[in-house]
């Protein structure tokens, strides 16, 4: 589910208007946007309850049920023949490598990794087994053959069903069982892309792999605060806390004032959470003005503690910073009046308007530092 | 008249026959060593180096075998579209026209250069800089194999295949052994072949295309490949294991599987090991063994019945959940063996040995009073039923491919016209027989494709084959997944009464 946070992240990110909190967590499925952008599409086929159970046969010519195979499981499935020779090759040696990269996933049977041949007049288990062995395949990848009607049956309700075999297209489908949002997604496209967007259908994420992909989005880009020490933007900002973002500039005389007034009233709030839990990331637009000293000068004014931190950097560095938190702007004063809100544990994200009620805004502060892993 | 025409068959027959060395005019093309080598690449995504080439695709790097050129591309370099993919038309001609080409998105790009096109293989560039579709892999392969390529590539579909011109098909035809004495069994194959064809050109030929058969019978002469199919005798020592020539034999000696691994290769007959395995459902379905137990499996100690005795013993354990006693026969154990407990009376012996040794055996096995059941298969052992011990009448059984009445009278006749006009030697009566019907099977798959003939239809003409009869073989029937053409193996027994063979039971044997 760690991506779909993000990714509801960058949607955050994107929407201008704001009202007082807007609120997303965990999509069910890769957004519109995001699915053109990696060549998947969303899918329902109203649960896999409604495809017919039918009998299939293995490569290695076990007798085994369609939906007792997938039950519970999340599922990676895809379309071949074997006699066909320009997409389906690529497709299986991306297949292979797909199941290398949820190699983990695989091994403790969460996911389920299938091909079901649209040819079964011709593709007898010996055959399969023959087709597979040229991508080196290991352990973990079912092929599935039976009779003509069941499979033509079972590829229709699919959605994946062609009258002609050479026209089928490269697709393979993504999902869990049982959920209602399963995707399709060009089987020829760049495995790591695929294995991505199966990992957002695992209810427990492997926690290895979603702090890599937090670490990966937000860099670790290296940036200053107003003790004049590198910090690590992922690393040592931000990573297993809860973090309260905002965008200032020390000489800004208009809102700014207003969101330190009520930054201290939730670093009162937060008491000895902060810096242990929680970290208020103050990050200037105006680099030039402000230096560490300057920072320095300025937190003091508004009694900042261990944990909030003024951060400034140099010119592309902290130009990155703003730019993957959104809050890159042309010139200092165009920068908004939004506290982002994030729970990197949880992923999930929220945005307040900076200047609202303080109550209102503790609220939503304590809902995300609340927030638990389901 | 006639006189004229045996004068023109034996020039004719002598030039056929030193049409063994490397003979030219036959075929269309004669690619160079590079070209040949950049074929391998094409065709089979092997190069000549021990860098093994790779295709990327996507981020995954795959064995150049799971993803050659002739996969996308097809043999001429059109294109084979699939599945909303279309590979670019890749022939020389093609890809150097002086205008250049446009990519699906518009662009345009200059023709070809030999460096441009080296370019495109190894990066997914074109010469106007534009990235190609993904859908076509980045290569990995050390220069040398890419000049090679390129080399190939330049007379990629332009030629045809080899062995085939306008006028003429060039079928090779694997002998066995070099001997060529007069009388001799190659002699007889030849001229069977010889006669064969000449009556098929007569007739017009295959739309227009004369047969032209050329013989060879080592690997060597086989490395050349100046043919445009294989039939004949003796694969594996001849072909070996990567043939690429469409080829029809009698039979293999391993279980043929799919057609999956070996696209090229069809067979008469079922696999000897079929043939071998046969006889182990006939004991099943016959009940020959009353008890569990009591199954051995004699064979004599040469490299290749040692491998049939131990699939054999393997296939009995997979059937019976009994793992026969394996025992290696020799001149100097026989009487030894005889002795051996697990074989009495009510046991099963399959054996896989030399006719000679076999009767000996159950000679010394009648001399201390032992009948078992003897299964043995006619293709790879035998026993002489005619001079074996009358005990063992009623208890010898062994398999054939083949059986008499697969033969009809209309094609016995069409033999014996062919042998009263060449001069058959008709000593050798079942090979030729055989050859002619391989022959028959070949021309009937030719007449179906037509005259744009190639490789690949020829074997697509094969895999459409169903229940086809030559009138001298079992009926044949290929598919994607069959290339063994007969599935049948006749289990026979002695007649006393008759003194002779006679049919006891056909299996439908599996070649998985
Ligand atoms: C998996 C299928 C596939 C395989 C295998 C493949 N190609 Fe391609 N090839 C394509 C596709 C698809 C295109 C068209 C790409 C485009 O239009 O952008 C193409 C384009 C090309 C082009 C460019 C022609 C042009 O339109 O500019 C050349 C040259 C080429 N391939 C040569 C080869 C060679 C040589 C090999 C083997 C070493 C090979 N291809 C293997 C699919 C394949």
């Amino acid at each position: 589910m760690k991506q779909i946070k993000c990714i509801t992240l960058l949607i955050l990110l994107l929407i201008s208007q704001l009202g007082i909190s807007q609120e997303k967590k965990a999509a069910c499925c890769v957004p519109a946007d995001d699915a053109k952008k990696k060549n998947v599409s969303q899918f329902s086929i109203g649960g896999m309850k409604k495809v017919p159970n039918i009998n299939l046969i293995t490569q290695h010519g076990e007798k085994v049920k369609f939906y007792d195979l997938i039950e519970g499981k999340v599922v990676a499935l895809n379309f071949v023949f074997t006699t066909c020779t320009t997409i389906c090759p690529p497709m299986g040696a991306n297949f292979v490598h797909l199941k290398k990269l949820m190699s983990e996933r695989v091994e403790s049977s969460e996911l389920v990794m299938l091909t079901i041949t649209i040819d079964p007049a011709t593709d007898t288990p010996e055959r399969l087994a023959a087709w597979s062995e040229n991508f080196e395949p290991g352990e973990g990848w079912t092929l599935l053959t039976g009779k003509v009607k069941d499979i033509n049956g079972l590829l229709k309700k699919l959605e994946v069903y062609t009258s002609l075999k050479d026209e089928h297209a490269p697709i393979v489908l993504m999902g869990k069982e049982g959920e209602d949002n399963w995707v399709r997604a060009n089987g020829l496209a760049d495995p790591t892309e695929l294995a991505a967007t199966l990992n957002q259908f695992f209810d427990t994420p492997s926690k290895k792999d979603e702090d890599n992909f937090d670490q990966n989005y937000f860099t670790d880009v290296v940036l200053l605060d107003q003790n004049g020490e590198s910090k690590k933007l992922y690393t040592d900002l931000m990573k297993d806390k809860v973090v309260i973002i905002n965008p200032f500039f020390t000489e800004c005389t208009g809102v700014c004032p207003v969101m330190n007034e009520n930054l201290k009233r939730i670093q009162e709030h937060l008491g000895t959470k902060l810096g242990t839990e929680v970290n208020i990331i103050s990050l200037t637009v105006d680099y030039k003005t402000d230096t560490p000293e300057t920072l320095k000068k300025y937190a003091n004014e508004y009694g900042a503690q261990d944990g909030w931190y003024f951060i400034t950097g140099e010119q592309e560095n902290i130009e990155t910073a703003l730019r993957k938190l959104g809050k890159n702007v042309e010139n200092r004063e165009a920068h908004d009046s939004v506290f982002l809100v994030g729970n990197l544990n949880t992923k999930l994200w929220k945005k307040v308007n900076g200047l609202a009620p303080i109550d209102e805004i503790i609220k939503i502060i304590d809902s995300v530092i609340n927030d638990t892993v389901n | 008249m006639r006189n004229i025409l045996f004068l023109f068959l034996f020039i004719l027959s002598c030039t056929l026959i030193s049409s063994i060395t490397p003979d030219n005019s036959g075929s269309s093309e004669k690619l160079t060593p590079a070209e040949l080598a950049g074929k391998k690449i094409y065709t089979e995504g092997i190069g000549s180096s021990d860098v093994k080439i790779t295709a990327n695709m996507s981020g995954v790097k795959v064995p150049a075998t799971v993803m050659k050129c002739i996969n996308c591309h097809k043999a001429d370099g059109t294109g084979n579209p699939e599945g909303g993919i279309s590979p670019s038309n890749v022939t020389w001609a093609y890809l150097t026209r002086s205008y250049g080409g446009k990519r699906i998105s518009g662009e345009k790009y200059p023709a070809y250069t030999e460096q441009t096109l080296r370019k495109v293989i190894t990066t997914g560039i074109d010469p106007a800089g534009n990235k190609l579709h993904n859908a076509m892999p980045t290569y990995n392969m050390t220069r040398e194999d890419l000049n090679n390529l390129v080399a190939y590539m330049k007379v990629l579909g332009k030629a045809g295949d080899v062995g085939l011109t306008k006028s003429t098909i060039v079928i090779g035809i694997a002998l066995n052994s070099e001997q060529n004495q007069p009388n001799s069994k190659n002699e007889a194959i030849k001229k069977m072949v010889q006669a064969y064809c000449n009556t098929v050109n007569e007739n017009g030929g295959i739309y227009n295309r004369t047969l032209k058969p050329s013989f060879f019978s080592t690997s060597e002469q086989f490395e050349e490949k100046k043919y445009f199919m294989v039939t004949g005798f003796g694969e594996k020592e001849i072909l070996g294991e990567n043939n690429t020539t469409p080829s029809l034999f009698l039979c293999s000696n391993e279980l043929t599987g799919s057609g999956l691994n070996n696209r090229n290769a069809f067979y008469v007959y079922p696999s000897l090991t079929a043939q071998n395995q046969a006889l182990v459902d006939f004991s099943k379905e016959n009940e020959l063994l009353k008890k569990k137990g009591e199954v051995t499996i004699v064979y004599t100690n040469d490299n290749d019945r040692k491998a049939f005795a131990k699939t054999l013993s393997n296939y009995y354990l997979a059937k019976n959940n009994v793992l026969p006693t394996l025992l290696a026969l020799d001149s100097d154990n026989i009487q030894e063996l005889a002795l051996t407990k697990q074989i009495h009376s009510n046991s099963l012996v399959f054996y896989v040995g030399s006719t000679q040794l076999g009767n000996q055996f159950l000679k010394e096995l009648d001399n201390i009073g032992k009948t078992p059941y003897i299964l043995t298969s006619g293709s790879i052992s035998g026993v002489d039923l005619f001079n074996m011990p009358k005990a063992f009448q009623k208890k010898v059984f062994i398999s054939y491919p083949t059986w008499i009445t697969e033969r009809s009278s209309a094609s016995i006749r069409l033999y014996q016209s062919l042998n009263r006009e060449n001069k058959l030697l008709s000593n050798w009566k079942n090979s030729q027989l055989n050859i002619m019907s391989m022959l028959m099977t070949l021309e009937e798959c030719l007449k179906r494709v037509g005259s744009d003939l190639t490789q690949d239809k020829l074997i697509g003409s094969f895999e459409g084959l169903y229940e086809f009869s030559t009138g001298l073989a079992p009926p044949v029937t290929y598919n994607l997944n069959k290339r063994a053409g007969s599935s049948s193996v006749y289990i026979a027994s002695f007649d006393p009464i008759a003194n002779q063979l006679k049919l006891v039971s056909t299996i439908n044997c599996s070649e998985k």
